[in-house]
């Protein structure tokens, strides 16, 4: 069988498809998978060898000849027809259109196939929606309770995690900062007045040997002007110019990435380096983060970047590689900003769980929400443990080294229910999967209904898993 | 700037007399699909694309 996948958008959207993609090789390895993209972003097709053969769509040269009025019309319709017959000959049995928009449901209409998903223009020249995950993209943004990725990743039948692989080796990180603080949206771009401010703690301390701007070749003066005017001193930062397979290759060699919205977090997603994304404008993190664990996203509560209160994140958070334990996150502070941490299950859910709303709280008010959150009421109402409530108090009043001992047997009695409340949330994605995958008309309400009570117990059982490891820390610290 | 959105929506007006004199005379073929779909290329450029809702009309 031949399959073409469709993704007409930007550099970013092809590699938050690259899970999907990856799933529906393993799922059908005898099946021919194509790809069609932009031809503007051609260089991608050295990080996707596992792709049998990818397709170039000319819009740029379409979009020229359309644009120039000393080109008749034809032209365009010409090369159009051209690209199209060369499509055709392929004898698709089936097109899958990954791109949300109404250019991408023209051309996969235009597509011979037996079988069509996604987007697609009917024969009444009507938009229609084929496949129930693909309608849930036609979600408003405020009520898609979903990664891109997780879309993706189900609309192509696959039941767990598949994290972004890209060709080549995991190398040792060496002490270098890279930053990301290009995007082609004004409004994603963060003022180098801000970048200093934040970059003069970090860099103060001493944890990185290097620190570099990471730019494509056509950025280079662009990045050499930012440097000018964030205007460290006696720090010095490099400029790192490379395509994108390089950049990978940097990447790995890094330790810490510090991007706003661009297609560097998604291919950084696919490596082991720790990632700060700053989510700024119109950047929507909960639906197109780094579709990995462990990811730092801070966003501003207005649109619009915040210009006073600037972050520090600490030595010790970024010497435990961000976040291995949320007791060293506690002193950092995050000003204005929202800060949350990626969380991405074994079943492949993937969820942003909000950090602190007090930044200003001790370590231990800190532990004792943590303990709190450790023994929520579970769905009957019930504590499933209130003698913690106890401990809590006397966690935030005094604590000896006897008595973090006695909590974290506690605590180790209670990792069952840690357990069961991560078998819960399988069982209710397991539930949301048939309810959209086998019926014809989905309730949406429902869904919303389901996505709640995941996002609730999914925070529940990640603050649990932290608050354990946590505790186990400091008692394994104690004289 | 505003020159080339001029021209832009002049093409596109343009485009859109040929597709619908095309409707007139053959009916709806495959071809009328070309141009519609060159129409949208044209859309983009004005400043229509967005990822969610570009497809507001199907809701």
């Amino acid at each position: 069988m031949k399959r073409l996948a469709v993704s007409l958008l930007r550099l970013g959207d092809i590699l938050m498809l690259v899970p999907a993609l990856q799933s529906l090789k393993v799922i059908h390895p005898d099946d021919e998978l194509h790809l069609l993209i932009n031809e503007n972003f051609k260089h991608i097709e050295p990080l996707l060898p596992f792709i049998d053969k990818i397709h170039f769509f000319p819009r740029e040269v379409l979009q020229q000849d359309l644009s120039d009025s000393d080109t008749p019309i034809l032209a365009a319709f010409d090369k159009l027809d051209h690209f199209l017959e060369d499509l055709n000959r392929n004898n698709y049995q089936e097109v899958i259109n990954f791109t949300h928009n109404t250019l991408s449901a023209c051309v996969s209409s235009l597509i011979k196939a037996d079988r069509r998903v996604g987007l697609q223009v009917d024969a009444q020249d009507q938009l229609m929606i084929q496949g129930n995950w693909f309608q849930i993209l036609n979600q408003p943004a405020s009520k898609m309770p979903w990664h891109f990725s997780e879309v993706y990743l189900k609309a192509v039948g696959e039941e767990g995690y598949r994290p972004p692989i890209f060709p080549g080796e995991n190398q040792r990180a060496e002490s270098r900062l890279l930053l990301q603080p290009f995007t082609s949206e004004d409004r994603k771009f963060w003022s180098p007045d801000n970048w200093r401010k934040y970059l003069g703690p970090i860099l103060k301390d001493n944890i990185f040997k290097q620190c570099e701007v990471l730019a494509a070749p056509f950025e280079k003066e662009k990045a050499e002007r930012f440097i000018q005017e964030i205007n460290l001193q006696n720090h010095s930062i490099g400029i790192y110019c490379c395509h994108l397979e390089e950049a990978l290759v940097r990447i790995r060699q890094s330790q810490l990435l510090i991007t706003v919205d661009t297609s560097i977090k998604h291919l950084a997603a696919g490596t082991r380096i720790s990632i700060i994304e700053l989510a700024l404008g119109g950047s929507r993190a909960e639906h197109t983060g780094a579709f990995r664990d462990n990811v730092l996203v801070l966003s501003s509560p207005e649109n619009s970047p915040p210009t006073q209160g600037v972050f520090h994140v600490t030595k010790g958070y970024l010497k435990n590689h961000l976040l291995t334990d949320l007791g060293s996150s506690a002193s950092c502070e995050w000003g204005e900003w929202r800060a949350s941490v990626s969380c991405l299950t074994d079943s492949g859910s993937w969820t942003l769980v909000p950090l602190y709303d007090n930044q200003k709280e001790s370590v231990l008010d800190e532990l004792g929400n943590y303990m709190e959150a450790c023994f929520l009421q579970d769905e009957q109402g019930k504590y499933l443990g209130s003698s913690a409530f106890n401990c809590v108090e006397t966690l935030k009043t005094h604590l000896s080294p006897s008595q973090w001992k006695d909590l974290a047997r506690q605590l180790a009695e209670k990792e069952k229910d840690c357990e069961e409340s991560l078998d819960r949330i399988r069982s209710m994605r397991t539930q949301i999967r048939s309810e959209i995958s086998e019926s014809s008309v989905v309730d949406y309400s429902k869904v919303q209904t389901f996505s709640k009570c995941i996002g609730k117990l999914k925070r529940k059982q990640e603050y649990n898993r932290r608050f354990l490891r946590t505790v186990k820390l400091h008692v394994m610290e104690m004289p | 700037m505003k020159d080339k959105r001029k021209e832009l929506e002049s093409e596109l007006k343009r485009l859109n007399e040929s597709t619908k004199r095309l409707i007139q005379t053959r009916g709806y073929t495959k071809e009328v699909d070309k141009l519609k779909m060159l129409e949208e290329l044209i859309r983009e450029q004005l400043g229509n694309e967005n990822f969610i809702c570009s497809t507001s009309t199907t809701r």
